[in-house]
């Protein structure tokens, strides 16, 4: 073996442009599957970072086939009833402002249950977790930092526990730092932090929370998600059957609320990461494909050095080597190559890791965890040793069998082999693939890119408010807040309109609200139409751009105290007033479980439907807005519609609203556009990635095409060269390699095409806009491989022109 | 020790027709003679060779070396045979240009599976008997013909096999490179190697004891040499 491996490295020393160009392959093709299974492996394939972690459960409601947050007396119900986990825990997302310590910041955060570490079973990394009792009182108001406020804010200061800070302008006790792999679980609804992504800044306990009426309101699905620690042999189906039990007897007890209310659980690694396993896989699928193009293409190079090296082989196998030996020699060769392919791929997987997190959508889970550790290595050596096998088997079965008899009489192949042919159609189908995949996702991507929004997102700024429930009490007090806010706002020069909305646009998560129809028969609880809800100040539609359709817009006399006014989208006003004028209809809502009777709200005007969510995946969800000033809203968005760019007026905004509060932080700015741009992340991602492992593959197969071409337009000098001298003019021959190259080509697309087709079921759910069998598509990428192919034919067919019969005669 | 009977060779060709290389071989060789096979180009020479060492399979006829059929044999089991028995010089001389001279001798050694400190011994004494010791760290480049010929021939016997096969074994050579080559065949012939050859030259047929001569494939006639 030694004397194998030895004779390995001499044999690439010998010929340093094959083994530099085949290491270099290699190490791309290995590089980019190591750097794609890293986060896989990260993401998907690693256990949450917690005890005993296959036995964590997400918890949440059901109502008709949607998911629902649970109520907090729902959740107490099932923590008392059920049989099936050690504990269960809720959470609620809610943010914190702090001031009183410089310039005030807006912080992420969530409130949960103390069972909340008992379940994760997680210790904290500095003082203590929530006792039981501080789920139901404030006590101290106490606090827990995530690790990374406590370092990047707090400088990791050793003495924290204990520290005052002030939050919604309550003063709060740090009691606690938890450990940095608690932030991995999130709520559904947490929103980005300064940073940008979706980690937890800081916990509160629900005591904050006890005298709210949603902590006691059964209907009041408001946020709160749970989490649970089956117990010892207690498996996910039989604790499904369990929490049926309980749901059946809520359902029983309180019909108001709980009708057709189920209670959906499932393992909380799928729901932390489920949503994105498709999108890896298919970024693992693409990049296995282009390793599996470099193998061809190396092997496409190892078979035509087996001409060079037949008589060697043929020698051996005359001085005693068994068939055996031979091809273990000859593997040891490609496991040497691909060894260093492999030590290249690992360290450009290394080095791009943090390009790899910087491309990742900020809301991919675990991003931090993303790391090249041992089980990421032993992928790397496995796909090493599968690469050297797939590449150099065939070559090595091909010499193995090399006669010295028949060496000593060859004259060479008057073709190129039936094997290298073989390879290059399989590259070129693969690439076909690829480029399908690529142009389909680029189309998808495009389609959701040039998707009308229904407003003009150019010139549009947002900033992000919070008001302190305790200043701002009141809804007079808000009301007041904001529209003193606007006033100042919109006389800044620079400023054509500024309104606020509830909501935030293309935040990743949009509020819902149940309703009826005045005059038309009431669905049960649990299966009124659900409707996209956002309060507005008067101006909205002007600043966003949306031309009102019909009736009137909101104005500034719609305030509390006046009649209840709303406006509906059109997709609303189609789908439950057909043929007939909805203006001056009615809509109704129950507002609680214990309030039996329902609030009217008259229809004032009808606008054009809006995309404020995730470009063109949602399904149509009809669109309800409300006046801001007829209900009370402590968290909401500012949009300002700007003559220049909007950035710039990003200073004096901050000076106008310290002006009215000096201790509000003003968080999540950007653009409009930029909000848009971010929506699509994953389609971008997934768009650059493929396109980007799809150009590379189709610079490997014409690689791999001029190589077999080049190959073979040596191997026919004497041919080419007869063919000269017998009166072939140069076009003839010219066409001849052509000829060849695209017959090769064409059985690749061919076959291509057909591969592609049948992934189409696969991608269906990647693409929108386009057909997954797009003929456009298709028809592009034939037309460019062709292209490509015909430039990588160019070159050897000239070569092959440029033979003198006389030469190639002689030399033969 | 060798004994052939009704050997033939041939390729198929279109329409069923066959083109024949050897026809009808009858040979029988005693141990310890020095054959020489000679003839015109065509004759079939280094294809009776090459069926003698076992390399091509897709003869007919009865091959026996010494009390074992041949031809009963499966591929795996003649070639063990042959690399127990038989020893190989190829006109080109076929050394492995990536190994050196050492290295070179060492690997028929290592094919038949001989430990590392037995193939150092039989390595340096056959280095020591052919007067090469100097040499053992150079490549085949850097070796005249007539030296690397000399390796092959050390090559050859270094499994000490007991039939040596040589295909023109100095037509690459200079005369004093060939006379030097023949008379090292000579002391092989004399110490108890069976040996083989196919030459065009009269002189060096003369080296052994009896010449055959082929011609179309077929054995035109047996004669003894000196």
């Amino acid at each position: 073996m030694v004397a194998d491996l030895k004779f390995a490295f001499r044999q690439l020393r010998k010929s340093p442009g094959f083994t530099l160009a085949a290491i270099l392959m290699l190490g791309v093709g290995i590089g980019i599957n190591v750097a794609i299974y890293s986060v896989i492996n990260s993401v998907l394939l690693s256990e949450l970072p917690y005890p005993e972690p296959d036995r964590l459960v997400a918890i949440s409601e059901t109502i008709g086939d949607s998911t629902w947050p649970t109520s907090y007396p729902d959740y107490l119900d099932w923590k008392t009833a059920q049989h099936s986990f050690d504990d269960v825990a809720v959470s609620r997302r809610d943010d914190f402002n702090l001031t009183g310590n410089g310039e005030p910041e807006r912080f992420s955060g969530l409130f949960v249950t103390a069972s909340y570490f008992r379940v994760l079973k997680v210790s904290p990394k500095v003082g203590r977790t929530f006792f039981d009792e501080e789920d139901s009182a404030p006590g101290v108001n106490p606090i827990i930092l995530s690790e990374h406020l406590w370092r990047s804010r707090f400088a990791a200061d050793p003495t924290i526990v204990g520290r005052k800070l002030v939050l919604n302008t309550i003063s709060c006790e740090v009691v606690g730092v938890a450990s940095e792999n608690l932030s991995i679980i999130r709520n559904p609804e947490t929103a980005r932090n300064s940073q940008g992504t979706r980690n937890v800044d800081l916990y509160a306990p629900f005591g904050f929370y006890a005298n709210r009426p949603y902590m006691h309101d059964r209907s009041s699905r408001l946020g709160f998600y749970g989490i649970a620690r089956l117990k010892a042999g207690v498996s996910i189906e039989q604790a499904a059957a369990d929490l049926k039990v309980i749901a059946r007897n809520l359902e029983l007890k309180y019909p108001d609320s709980n009708t057709n209310v189920g209670i959906a659980v499932s393992s909380l690694h799928d729901s932390v990461i489920g949503q994105y396993r498709s999108m890896l896989w298919l970024l693992e699928t693409a990049v296995a494909l282009v390793l599996l193009i470099t193998c061809a293409n190396i092997a496409n190079l190892l078979l035509v050095r087996t001409a060079v090296r037949k008589k060697e082989i043929a020698v051996r196998a005359a001085l005693g080597a068994s068939w055996g030996r031979l091809v273990r020699q000859l593997l040891t060769e490609s496991v040497v190559l691909a060894f260093l392919g492999g030590v290249l791929g690992c360290l450009l997987a290394f080095w791009s890791k943090d390009l790899i997190a910087s491309l990742s959508p900020h809301d991919l889970p675990r991003l931090q965890e993303i790391r090249l550790d041992l089980p990421v290595f032993a992928f790397g050596a496995l796909i090493t040793l599968g690469a050297s096998l797939l590449f150099g088997l065939g070559p090595a079965w091909k010499l193995s069998k090399a006669e010295l008899n028949a060496v000593s009489k060859s004259v060479g192949d008057s073709h190129p082999h039936r094997s290298l042919s073989a390879l290059i159609i399989g590259q070129v189908a693969f690439a076909c693939v690829l480029l399908t995949g690529a142009g389909l996702l680029t189309r998808t991507f495009r389609a959701l890119e040039s998707e009308p929004l229904g407003f003009k997102p150019n010139h549009l700024l947002m900033v992000g408010i919070k008001l302190p429930g305790l200043k701002y009490h009141e809804p007079s007090d808000q009301a007041k807040f904001y529209e003193e806010l606007l006033e100042k706002v919109e006389r800044l020069p620079g400023v054509k309109a500024a309104a606020i909305d509830d909501d935030v646009p293309f935040g990743g998560f949009r509020s819902q609200e149940h309703f009826a129809v005045t005059g038309q028969p009431q669905s049960r609880y649990g299966e009124e139409p659900s409707a996209e809800a956002h309060c507005i100040s008067p101006d909205y539609f002007r600043t966003m751009g949306i031309p009102p359709l019909r009736g009137r817009s909101f104005r500034r006399d719609d305030v509390l105290g006046k009649p209840l006014v709303i406006m509906i989208d059109e997709e609303l006003a189609r789908k439950f007033f057909p043929g007939r004028d909805p203006i001056g209809q009615q809509l109704n809502q129950r507002i609680s479980e214990t309030d039996t009777s329902r609030t009217h709200y008259t229809i004032v005007g009808i606008v054009p439907s809006v995309k404020h969510g995730e470009v063109g995946i949602e399904p149509k969800i009809p669109q309800i807005y409300w006046p801001a000033a007829q209900f009370s809203w402590l968290q909401t968005t500012l949009l300002v519609r700007t003559e220049g760019e909007p950035t710039t007026l990003l200073p004096s905004i901050r000076t106008a609203i310290r002006s009215i509060d000096p201790q509000l932080p003003i968080f999540g700015t950007r653009t409009m556009e930029e909000a848009v741009a971010a929506s699509l992340g994953t389609q971008r991602l997934s768009a650059t990635l493929i396109g980007g492992f799809s150009i590379l593959a189709l610079f490997l197969a014409a690689l791999g095409l001029y190589g077999v071409l080049a190959y073979s337009v040596t191997q026919r000098t004497r041919e080419i060269g007869i063919r000269i001298a017998l009166g072939s003019p140069r076009s003839g021959i010219y066409g001849l390699i052509v000829r060849r190259a695209m017959m090769m080509v064409g059985l690749g697309i061919f076959a291509g095409v057909a591969l592609a087709i049948g992934c189409g079921p696969l991608i269906r759910h990647f693409v929108y806009g386009v057909a997954p069998y797009d003929p456009a598509t298709i028809i592009s990428v034939a037309a460019l491989l062709t292209a490509i192919a015909i430039l990588a034919c160019l070159l050897p067919a000239r070569r092959a022109t440029l033979v003198d019969p006389i030469q190639a005669l002689r030399s033969e | 020790m060798i004994k052939l009977r009704r050997i033939e060779r041939f390729y198929p060709l279109a329409k069923a027709k066959f083109f024949y290389v050897l026809r009808d071989i009858n040979i029988d060789i005693e141990e310890g003679e020095f054959v020489s096979i000679m003839g015109p180009s065509g004759a079939g020479k280094s294809s009776l060779l090459h069926i003698l060492g076992m390399h091509d399979h897709g003869w007919s006829g009865e091959y026996f070396l010494g009390d074992t059929a041949v031809h009963h044999l499966k591929a795996k089991e003649r070639a063990e045979l042959r690399n127990e028995q038989i020893g190989f010089v190829f006109q080109q001389y076929h050394l492995l240009d990536d190994l050196t001279v050492y290295e070179n001798l060492e690997i028929p050694l290592s094919y038949r599976k001989v430990n590392k400190s037995e193939r150092a011994a039989v390595v340096a004494d056959t280095l020591d008997r052919f007067q090469i010791v100097g040499k053992k760290d150079l490549y085949p480049s850097q070796l005249s013909g007539g030296q690397q010929q000399i390796v092959g021939v050390a090559r050859a016997i270094i499994s000490n096999p007991k039939l040596l096969l040589a295909d023109e074994p100095t037509g690459n050579l200079h005369s004093s490179q060939g006379e030097e080559i023949m008379n090292l065949f000579k002391k092989l012939n004399a110490d108890g190697t069976t040996i083989v050859q196919v030459t065009h030259s009269e002189k060096n047929a003369g080296y052994g004891n009896r010449i055959i001569q082929l011609r179309d494939g077929w054995i035109m006639k047996e004669n003894n040499g000196c």
